[in-house]
């Protein structure tokens, strides 16, 4: 049986970088479900860029280090997510799309038209906006439901 | 305490001893220069991050933007660095 195709909002993935209490628990299990291949895992690369600013300003500003090594350790928090989930490149017609339907927030609309456009089985995130997006939402619990349900 | 690993023997090159001995007939002050150079170049590779394997991801990235009393921020305070990070990139 092919895995699950689910996108996923970056509060996920951050939540597993920034050990982020209480969400790490879930978030984890789902990044594990990616490396066991129970689900294809998809970010946007819109993600990746806000990831790599978010990881060189903390490790700048929070945690010491120097520019350099700030820079460098971004880059592989990058690679990370690479190996791990399948990057979705943003185009025209997701462009197109998100502009037509912007919310309140261009980049959210922009990784709601990722899951629709690519035809993905959900989009997994704790943010309850999404839900106006008419992407196919999976809050954590539903989506450890159905990981479950695979095992 | 952690204890550095023996690194694992490798045969030394064919020219290893004429290349000991040229450095045996420099003077202390070029020898010490000689080993500060030869360290720098070994600092590259001992901050080299190891490469996670694709089937484990997980436990390389749990928590690497974290430390023990650093609070991570929110969701709404990630939104705010983010255009902070921003801000400092494109002005």
């Amino acid at each position: 049986m092919d895995p699950l195709r689910w996108m996923l909002d970056v509060n996920i993935i951050l939540d597993v970088l920034l050990n982020r209490q209480p969400y790490v628990a879930e978030a984890k299990l789902v990044w594990a479900a990616c490396n066991e291949d129970k689900i294809k895992g998809y970010i946007s690369s819109s993600s990746l860029q806000n990831i790599f600013y978010l990881s060189r300003l903390i490790r700048k500003r929070e945690l010491g280090y120097s520019p350099e090594d700030a820079f460098r350790e971004a880059l592989n928090d990058v690679r990370v997510c690479m190996l791990t989930f399948t990057v979705v490149w943003l185009n025209e017609g997701i462009m197109q799309a998100a502009l037509t339907n912007p919310g309140n927030d261009l980049e959210d609309a922009l990784v709601a038209q990722c899951t629709i456009k690519l035809l993905l089985d959900g989009l997994v995130t704790r943010d309850n906006k999404f839900r106006s997006s008419g992407a196919l939402v999976l809050s954590l619990a539903d989506a450890l439901a159905q990981i479950k349900q695979l095992s | 305490m952690t204890v550095a690993q023996e690194a694992p023997q490798q045969e030394l090159p064919e020219n290893y001893e004429q290349v000991r001995q040229q450095v045996l007939s420099l003077s202390a002050a070029e020898r010490t220069r000689l080993l500060h150079e030869m360290i720098d170049t070994l600092v590259p590779a001992t901050q080299e991050t190891v490469v996670p394997s694709m089937k484990d991801t997980l436990s390389y990235a749990l928590g690497r933007l974290s430390a023990p009393g650093v609070t991570p921020p929110s969701d709404d305070e990630v939104k705010e660095l983010i255009e902070q990070a921003r801000a400092e990139r494109y002005g």
